[in-house]
């Protein structure tokens, strides 16, 4: 791993199409901005694992009588408004 | 892509109904579910119940992206297309992920537009891309169905 030390303002660059600047830092936090191509994609590494995290709460209960025409009623709802 | 609406048939579901989804990289949070089966009833359109074949308790409720909102657009790029079997963006179908909550107010339903899943409806491969913060923030009122 490459380690760099930059003040607020300053950047590094990646390539010749990707800067990454440091926007501010207090104690425990720093601001990034980062200018890259549209095809490159940032993420944040944790969202990833936070992904899991939605997914499993997503999950419905296996209940059946919970759920039963649940859908339904959303659908007429979802349709009412339209 | 086309806009399904919220009432007319929907060729898509009725050409996945019971035949198996895969996800070839797992849904994260459930890496043993790699399969998929999603059904519907009529009524419940625009929403569907996304089971699991390998986990039987595993089940969530999903809403078709576009009938959702309108406005939803998606962009993946060519690769994760590539791998799921088309660059074709009307072989695709999005779906949200639903989150159920109850309190004492009702139930509420939640769409998650942050990471959509993606099913090409031709040969059933599928996976859940994760959308810039930025594309994917709506509103919470936007998002919530109250029952």
């Amino acid at each position: 791993m490459l380690v760099l030390s930059r003040k607020v303002g300053e950047s590094i660059k990646l390539a010749d199409d990707i800067e990454i600047t440091v926007l501010a830092v207090d104690n425990t936090r720093v601001r990034l901005g980062i200018r890259a191509p549209r095809h490159i994609d940032v993420r944040r590494s944790v969202p990833d694992l936070n992904v899991g995290a939605a997914n499993r709460e997503a999950a419905v209960p296996p209940d059946p009588a919970e759920i039963k025409g649940l859908l339904s009623k959303a659908a007429s709802e979802k349709n009412r408004q339209g | 892509m086309e806009t399904a609406t919220a009432t007319a048939p929907n060729p898509i579901i009725e050409n996945m109904r019971n035949k198996v989804i895969e996800f070839h990289h797992g849904l994260p949070g459930f890496p043993a579910s790699r399969e998929f089966v999603m059904a519907q009833e009529p009524e419940e359109r625009p929403f569907a119940w996304l089971q699991s074949v390998n986990e039987p308790h595993v089940r969530f409720a999903v809403v078709d992206a576009y009938a959702w909102d309108r406005d939803f657009a998606l962009e993946v790029d060519d690769d994760a297309l590539a791998e799921l079997g088309s660059l074709d963006p009307l072989d695709y179908a999005v779906y949200f992920l639903i989150h159920i909550r109850k309190d004492g107010k009702g139930t509420t339903l939640q769409a998650k537009p942050n990471a959509p899943l993606l099913v090409n409806v031709r040969n059933r491969h599928a996976r859940q891309v994760v959308v810039a913060a930025s594309d994917a923030t709506k509103s919470a009122e936007a998002l919530c169905l109250q029952l």
